[in-house]
This record gives structure tokens, sequence and C-alpha cells, in this order.
């Protein structure tokens, strides 16, 4: 008996020795992929890498390598500069914007970049064939796209529009036409990866389930970035992406508040990895919708007593870990748009309870609940996508300050698929959601009462009159600075009828690895064409160092 | 055999029929917009007008055009019920021409522009596959030693310990072990850097030679098997120390013991041997079970198998993707049952078919 006992506990020792074994030659055989390659991480797989027809942010980013637009805006001033138009005219109706070729510019099979071209790439993007509607609907006050000659084009608008430079130079790059002339528009709706532009890098390899590579495009018309490959692998879980960073099989990586918090505490944050905060348009804001079609909240008080009830400041400190700001308006608070003169509503259950006395909600037996005359109790659903734990932790710390307010707060977490619904049939008494941003926004689409009808972007059925005029007569306003009143004074009335409570905007959380050098942070961010690897030094005549 | 074997094999036909309707139904019944859910995954600013004409297009191309997406009460009861069998009608037919429909949210690896749902799988499945009988092994191997000595001691020291341990093996749900497991021996975490945090393969693999490659696979294997193996291992150790008990206490075992057999040849040649059969059963049963389990392990640790693709494909109501899923695990799981039949007529000669 005794022998077999001590057969039985050498085994797990011996399997012990495998384990160590197997970890010793699969260390031995893995890759040290140091080198002059940039691995960046993305969290879940891009669905498509179609140049018009992709829907996701992963695949943005990747096109943001292969393509370029005629224009783009200056990190740090905001300002349009010419990208592959080297320079554009505005006609004195501002319906009528001309762009000129950069004659240098080529795509990367060496073909130049012609009018042709964008002409193609604008057709395709109005062609109702196409699956790209969320692109297609920005040009739906387009007149025409017009050649000039080879290298001139011209976009004609039917109104004047102060987005309209944006969506004629920059909101699609320039796709080469002998490469994606399609016979039918199925054919170019399911075209994945065959990816050519003008831009810096060209597509190499698109491995499902592992990564896309990128190589610089040695026959870039401009200045040749310094890094030579770029890599962005898909590691799902969060954990294991912090980890593969921290070993160094990542340079990049950007991170939720709770592992930022982690890294930040860690003795050799700093040393060991560079760390940028910073907020950009594209982080968006969260927000709270009180549907204002439903009698529960059609009254401004009730509305913003709600506002009052949430304790904003501390849902962002132990819940976002103070990362993020408290806005009260729909733009970007960066933006002169944003009127950063309004103070948040604080949080304050006295006003609130007053407000909703005024509009007709009181405990009127003492069972702790508010009733109106009707003896109705306040009851309603707050609905949210079910797919993050953030979410659910503001959820129940919403239930029990309500509750503690005599309102009772039913919560509901749904499928992305069903909540969509909810948004378009209107069913909802709250929902909890957030909006992604732009630097210069237009309102419209989403504020605007005309999109309450046929399922549009006002789900919250926010019906203003002023509002509504403020928000066209800014659309034809070409003077950012008249402009930027009217928006201030449209940011101020969205401020006293709280059609939403405005939650925080976002920051983007990165972490980098002291490989990667010459990062620098600008008004709305990175900028990945500034950067080398240690230890490959670009060429300083040739990178384009600014 | 024959003939018992066939009859089993139809007999599928009917079942499977049957699975692949409730899945249909229910998620055609489901509230949910597929179409919508993808266009507005992050369209922000959109026109209505355009957006609805291209989702109606979309449903055209995909066949979902009487699919009930707006859940507001337009369509009513008898014409969904309607609809529903129309649909599966529809799908049935398709199927038997080969026809497994398009993906709305997935494209394959091998050929990007397609987005054949059965192509989806059959991509996947040599992953899930490979770790499924990876795991299946190690189960195997570690369950029989560990339920044989435990029912030899029964009552003592090693087999409360064990017993204990199995226990609190098996109630570990598999997120925290993967997490642990990363957290303390994947590089990059608080313990041992001795594995990888991610896939099946170094991103370099393609260039290695076959016997780096296969090193390269079963060394990030370490920690997802790892993961597959306690759960089931616990269940099979402890199922095997109950079945050689039952077996020690029978009838034939007092009298070999009687006659005189050496207590090594009467546990090892005859107790071990009669209760090895309900394991070998079980042990083809917890197959299917496994591969549906895997998805939480595929989470982890990024890795391309038929679990995560099941589950995404039902959050995003992809239909032709979760009938294909259905359809694979169902015959699966239904061939997985008839091998544990056949294993045990063959392992038993008491058990007869005919």
């Amino acid at each position: 008996m005794a022998d077999c006992a001590k057969r039985w506990w050498g085994r797990p020792a011996a399997g012990l020795a495998l384990l160590a074994a197997l970890a010793v030659l699969g260390g031995c055989g893995r890759e040290e992929p140091a080198g002059n390659v940039f691995r960046g991480n993305m969290n879940a797989e891009p669905q498509t890498l179609n140049p018009l027809c992709s829907k996701d942010v992963y695949a943005t980013i990747i096109h943001d390598y292969i393509f370029e637009s005629l224009i783009e805006r200056d990190l740090d001033t905001l300002e349009w500069k010419g990208l592959l138009a080297e320079r554009w005219e505005v006609s004195p109706d501002g319906k009528a914007f001309t762009f000129y070729l950069n004659p240098k510019a080529r795509f990367s099979d060496g073909t130049p970049v012609t009018a042709d071209d964008v002409l193609f790439t604008v057709e395709t993007i109005l062609n109702p064939e196409i699956d790209c509607s969320n692109l297609r609907s920005y040009y739906a006050d387009l007149e025409r796209c017009e050649k000039v000659d080879d290298r001139t084009v011209r976009f004609v608008w039917k109104k004047p529009y102060f987005k309209s430079l944006e969506v004629s130079g920059a909101f699609a790059g320039v796709l080469p036409k002998h490469v994606y002339a399609f016979e039918t528009p199925k054919a170019f709706n399911d075209l994945s990866d065959r990816l050519v532009g003008s831009g810096r890098y060209t597509f190499l390899q698109w491995k499902t389930g592992q990564s896309i590579v990128l190589v610089r495009n040695e026959n870039y018309w401009g200045a040749r970035p310094a890094i030579e490959r770029v890599e962005y692998r898909f590691i799902l879980e969060d954990q294991a992406a912090v980890q593969a960073f921290l070993s160094g099989e990542l340079d990049e990586l950007a991170l939720a508040p709770e592992w930022w918090v982690k890294l930040a505490e860690r003795p050799d944050a700093g040393t060991k990895f560079q760390m940028f905060r910073y907020t950009s348009p594209g982080n968006g804001y969260g927000y709270l919708a009180w549907n204002n079609a439903r009698p529960l909240f059609a009254d401004p008080r009730v509305r913003r007593a709600m506002t009052h009830l949430i304790d904003r400041p501390k849902i962002l400190t132990h819940i976002y870990k103070g990362i993020g700001k408290i806005i009260t308006g729909p733009f970007w608070n960066q933006s002169p748009q944003y009127d950063a003169s309004i103070p948040p509503w604080p949080c304050d259950r006295t006003e609130a309870l007053r407000l909703l006395k005024e509009a007709g909600w009181e405990d009127r037996n003492g069972d702790g609940w508010l009733e109106n005359a009707g003896g109705e109790r306040f009851q309603f659903e707050l609905s949210t996508v079910a797919n993050s734990l953030v979410a659910r932790d503001v959820v129940r710390l919403l239930e029990r300050e309500f509750q503690g307010a005599g309102i009772e707060l039913v919560a509901r977490f749904t499928e992305w698929s069903v909540f969509v619904t909810k948004l378009d049939n209107r069913d909802y008494d709250a929902i909890m959601l957030g909006w992604t941003g732009t630097i210069e926004d237009d309102p419209y689409q989403i504020w605007h009462s005309s999109q309450i009808a046929d399922r549009g972007s006002n789900h919250v059925g926010f019906r203003h009159a002023e509002a509504d005029r403020l928000i066209e007569e800014a659309r034809a306003e070409l003077d950012p600075a008249k402009r930027n009143a009217l928006y201030h004074r449209f940011h101020r009335i969205l401020h006293e009828e709280q059609p939403y409570t405005f939650m925080r905007a976002g920051e983007s959380l990165r972490v980098m690895s002291p490989r990667i050098q010459g990062v620098r942070l600008h008004k709305i961010g990175l900028d990945s064409r500034e950067w080398w690897i240690q230890g490959f030094e670009p060429n300083l005549e040739e990178h384009a160092a600014p | 055999m024959k003939a018992y074997l066939l009859k089993r094999l139809l007999l599928m036909v009917p079942t499977l029929l049957g699975i692949t309707f409730l899945t249909y139904a229910i998620v055609r019944l489901a509230p949910g917009d597929p179409i919508a859910a993808m266009i507005r995954a992050q369209a922000g600013n959109i026109d209505p007008k355009v957006m609805h004409a291209d989702a109606e297009r979309i449903r055209e191309r995909l066949g979902l055009k009487d699919y009930d997406y707006l859940g507001d009460g337009r369509i009513d009861g008898l014409d969904k019920a309607v609809g529903v069998f129309h649909g599966y009608g529809r799908w049935f037919r398709h199927i038997l021409q080969g026809d497994f429909g398009e993906s709305i949210k997935f494209r394959t690896g091998s050929s990007p522009s397609s987005r054949n749902p059965f192509l989806l799988f059959l991509e996947r499945i040599p992953v899930t596959l490979t770790l499924n009988v990876i795991a299946e092994i190690f189960i195997f191997l570690i369950a029989i030693p560990v339920g044989l000595a435990s029912a030899r001691r029964k009552g003592r020291l090693f087999d409360r310990a064990s017993g204990v341990a199995l226990l609190v093996l098996w109630s570990i749900p598999e997120i925290l072990a993967g997490t642990l497991l990363l957290g303390l021996l994947a590089r990059g975490g608080l313990g041992l850097p001795w594995f990888p945090v991610a896939w099946l393969h170094s991103p370099n693999s393609d260039q290695m030679g076959r016997l780096a490659y296969i090193t390269d696979m079963l060394w990030h294997a370490v920690l997802p098997v790892a993961c597959m193996v306690y759960g089931g291992l616990a269940y099979l150790a402890k199922l095997g120390r109950a079945s050689l008990l039952e077996n020690l206490r029978a009838d034939y075992v007092r009298t070999a013991r009687a006659k005189g057999v050496p207590e090594r040849q009467v546990v090892y040649r005859h107790a071990l041997r009669n209760s090895l059969i309900p394991m070998i059963t079980t042990m083809v049963m917890i197959l299917p079970g496994l591969i549906g389990g895997s998805v939480i392990v595929e989470n982890i640790f990024s890795i391309q198998g038929m679990g995560l693709l099941v589950v995404e494909a039902a959050r995003a109501c992809d239909l032709s993707v979760i009938m294909t899923g259905t359809l694979v695990y169902g015959f699966l799981t239904l061939l997985a049952v008839l091998i544990g039949d056949v294993l045990y007529a063959w392992a038993d000669p008491r058990v007869r078919y005919e």
C-alpha cells in the first residue's frame, strides 16, 4: 500500500515537470518580435474591412492607415488642411467646393489619384444598393459632384451648410476606381479584405482570430512613416490583453477605467510603460433619456428633478474611477460649440422633491412612495444594454437613489438587437445609452423635432420650437462665431428642459510601450505618423516630424 | 446490430427536424431586429429613411422579409405563426439544396468574401475538436486512477481528501479558473510567466517546422485545456469511484476472492473492467457538453472556436448561423449518444441490440 501511495504522489510531480518542460520548449519556439513593428490590440474582430460598408471602429482604425481623404484636420488647431487635395476653394454662396488634387498623389500601386477616382468614390456612396446608409445619409443635400479636369473636382450642394466642406472633403477615403470598379453592387458589398488606397501603409494579411498586418507603403507619395510594419492583434479578454502588454507582446493598449487605475498604481508605471489620458470627441457621452412622449416625463420639472436625484459626481468617482467629465450638453466639451459656463445641476434631493411636488408628485399616504393626484405611484422602467458590468453598477446605484426619494425604478437589461427595436418603437420610459461625437457636431439628427417621426434619431421625442429654429439657423450660418452663439443658446435650452440627463463624457486611456518613441499628445489625441520604434530612429530628413 | 444502427441513424432525422424547428421558432419569435442592430452598431447620426431602405434591401437578400422585426404588434399572432412555418419550410428546402444561407455578422477567414455559415463552422470545428479531444484524454487519464485509488481506500484519508478536492474542483466556475490560470501561469501575470495569454498558435506559427508547430500548439493549449479538464475530471473520478465500489461489493468479486484470486487481480482484472463500462458512455456523452461549454474558455484565451461563434450569433440574432449551429450541435450530440450506446454494447456482453 505504501509504495502505491508513493506512486500516486509521484505522478502530479511528473505532470508538473512535463508542463514546465512544455513551457520551456514552447518558450524556445516563440518569436521575439522586436523589430521595426508596431503591435496594437483590438478587443473584437472587425466584421468586414470593406472601405465603405464597414460599421465598426476597428475597421476605421485600419482604414486610417490605408486610405486618405481630400482634406484633414490639424490635430492641434483643428483647422482644415490639404491631404490629397493641395488646396480648395469655396464659392461665395458657400455651396460649391472645388478641390485641386496634389499632382504627386499616387495609390500604392503607382497609379496617380485623379478626379475620376474621387467621382467614383462619391458615386459608389450614393448608389442606393451599396450597404453604407450611415455614410450616404450625409450626402442627402448634395446637388452634384463633377469633374472639372483630371485633377480638379467640384462638389455643389443644394443649400449652404456649415458641414458641407467636411462632408465633401473628409468623409471618405478616395478609392482607386481601377481597383474597386464593380459589376454588381453585391460584388462591392461582399468585398472584405481588398484594401488599396493612397495611404502610408498597404494591407498584407488578415488572419481570422489572430491579427491584421499592414506594411509600409514604400511608394508612398508623401513623407514615409518610420515604422515598417503595423500589426493589430485580437486579444478579446481585458486581463489577457493587459498581460500581453506587460510582457511586451503588445506595444499599445486602450484601457477601461478600472484597468487604467490598476496600472497607474504600479510602481513601474511611467518607466515600464507610458500612459496617455485625453479627451477626444470620439469618446462621446453617456446619457439617460426620459421619454418626453410619455406622460410621466412630459413635464420638464419632473425631468429636472430626475437629474437632481442622480449623484453624478459619485458615479464618476466610484464607478468610473474618476475618469471622464460631467457634462451638461451634447457637444464635445473641448469645442467652442459647448457652453462651458453652464454648471451641471447638482445632486439635490430637496430641490428634486420640491419640483416633483410642483408637478403633482408627493407622498400622499405616508407609505414612502410618491403618488400623483390620481393615487398612481411614481414608477418607471429604465432599459439598458445588457453587456456592460459598469452599466449594471450604475443602474443598481440609481435604483437605490431613486428609492430613497420614493420613486420605483425597474431595471431592464436587454440585448442590443432588442434594444434597437425599443428605440425605434419609442417603447421605453427611460433608457441609458451613449452617443459618439464629432469635433463639430450638427444636432439636427438627434434633436430636431422632424426626427421624431419615422424612427429617426430623436427617439426621446424632444419637441421645442425655439430649439428647432436655432438648429435650422445654425446649419446655414457659415460664420463660426455666430453659429456657436446659436449653439450656446440651444445648449442652454437643453439644460433647462433636460430631455436627457447628460451623464459623462468619456476619456481615452492608452498605455504605450517605451519602445514607441516620439509620442506626442495633441488637442484631439495621438498621431501614429510621428512615432518610431526605439532602435529604428527615423531618417530625420525623410520622416514627417512636424 | 446493422439493422439497429440503421434504425438509430434514421431516427436521427426526425429528432434533428424537431430540434431545428424549435430553435427556428424561438429565434423568430424572440424580440429584436438583427438588421437594425447591425446597421446601428456604430452609426450615430443616420437619416432614418436611408437606413430603412438599406435594412429592407438586406432583409430581402437574406430572405428575412416576413421577419417580425418591429415586434410592435402590427403583425398579429396567427400571421406570426404562419410566418414561422413558412420561414422554416424555406430554410429546410434550402438546406436540402445545400444552401445554408448567409451570415449577417460573420465572414469566413479562408475566403473573406464568403458568409456561408457552414464554412464558418467548418473552419472552427478543428479548433474546438482539438481542444476537446486533448481535454477528454486528460480527463480519462487522470479520473480513472484517482477514482480507483479512492475506491480502494474507501473512508481513509486519501479518499476523504480527494473527495473534498474533487468537490471543490467541480464547484469552481470556469471563468474564475480561467482568470486565475491566466493571472498565475501566463506571461505578464503575477505568477510564473510560463504560458501565452491568447490563441492556439504563435503569430509566426506559419513559418515553423512541423514539430515546432505542434509543440507551439500544445504549449498554447495547456491553460485552455486545464480549464476544460478539471470539471469533467471531478465528475468522472467520482463516477469511477462509485462504480468500482459497486463492483467490489458484487457477488462475482466475492466469489473471486473466495477462490483465492490475488487482490490485485480481483481489482484490476475483474472489478475495474466492469466499472469502466458506465465511464465509457459518460465520456462520450460529456463530449457535446464540453464543446458547448468551451465558450468561456474560448473567450478568455481568444480562441476562435465554435462556442464563441454560436454565442455571438445568438446575440446578434444571426439566424442562418444559429440554425447551422443547431444542426451541427444537434448532429454531434445525437452521434455521441449513438456512439455511447454502441460502445456500451461492445464493452458489456450482456447488452445486445436487435
